[in-house]
């Protein structure tokens, strides 16, 4: 899935830390949403939304493939060979 | 550099929790030995180790709880590495044992071995989320 975090994250000069603090998470884990590693759960990805005033599908947008994450896109890659 | 929140397992109040636990499991260990197998006083200090472990897991499960799902996301993958590689290590040992090598108690030694392993896990598992 991809996402807008990083750059409204930017927008309102906040850290990764500072945000992390904000939705209640580690900062690990708001560099692996933005950077795509990990998409997280429908209650953090609603408190992300409600966090910048957006909606969900404002903030979060299915890939290419249908909105299949990183990790299952690669397991499929897998089990193609 | 460490993620101090997913290696919260490592807090001083949680390791000063296993410290004591191992601690009593030793003591009481030190102490069954002068008591007759079998005798009620023996069973009951095995009781009591017993408790003392169950203790430990119980505190590992309100750690891991307390963590952010990705946190959490990443123990259960180590833990579940560390179970596989237990039964893998524990499985090809037998093998080795049977071709000769010295036996080894698993029955002390496959706990230590998973713990040492799901450490290992969490350091192998959290590069995929960096």
């Amino acid at each position: 899935m991809k996402n807008h975090l990083r750059a409204l994250r930017a927008a309102r000069d906040w850290s990764q830390g500072e945000l992390a603090g904000r939705l209640g998470v580690s900062r690990q884990t708001v560099n692996a949403i933005e950077t795509g590693k990990y998409d997280p759960s429908l209650p953090l990805a609603f408190r992300i939304a409600r966090l910048f005033g957006r909606k969900i599908e404002e903030m979060f947008e299915p890939d290419r493939d249908g909105g299949r994450g990183a990790e299952s896109e690669t397991s499929s890659k897998r089990g193609e060979r | 550099m460490l993620d101090s929140k997913l290696f919260k397992c490592y807090s001083p109040r949680f390791l000063l929790g296993v410290l004591l636990a191992a601690s009593g499991t030793v003591a009481l260990a030190l102490v069954a030995r002068g008591l007759e197998r079998g005798s009620v006083p023996r069973l009951a200090l095995a009781a009591a180790q017993a408790v003392l472990m169950g203790a430990t897991i119980a505190g590992s499960v309100f750690v891991i709880r307390g963590l952010d799902e990705l946190q959490q996301r990443i123990h259960h993958e180590a833990l579940a590495l560390a179970f596989a590689a237990t039964g893998a290590l524990v499985t090809g040992y037998a093998f080795l044992e049977k071709a000769g090598l010295p036996p080894v108690s698993w029955t002390l030694w496959a706990w230590p071995l998973m713990v040492a392993l799901w450490m290992a896990g969490l350091l192998i598992v959290r590069r995929r989320y960096q």
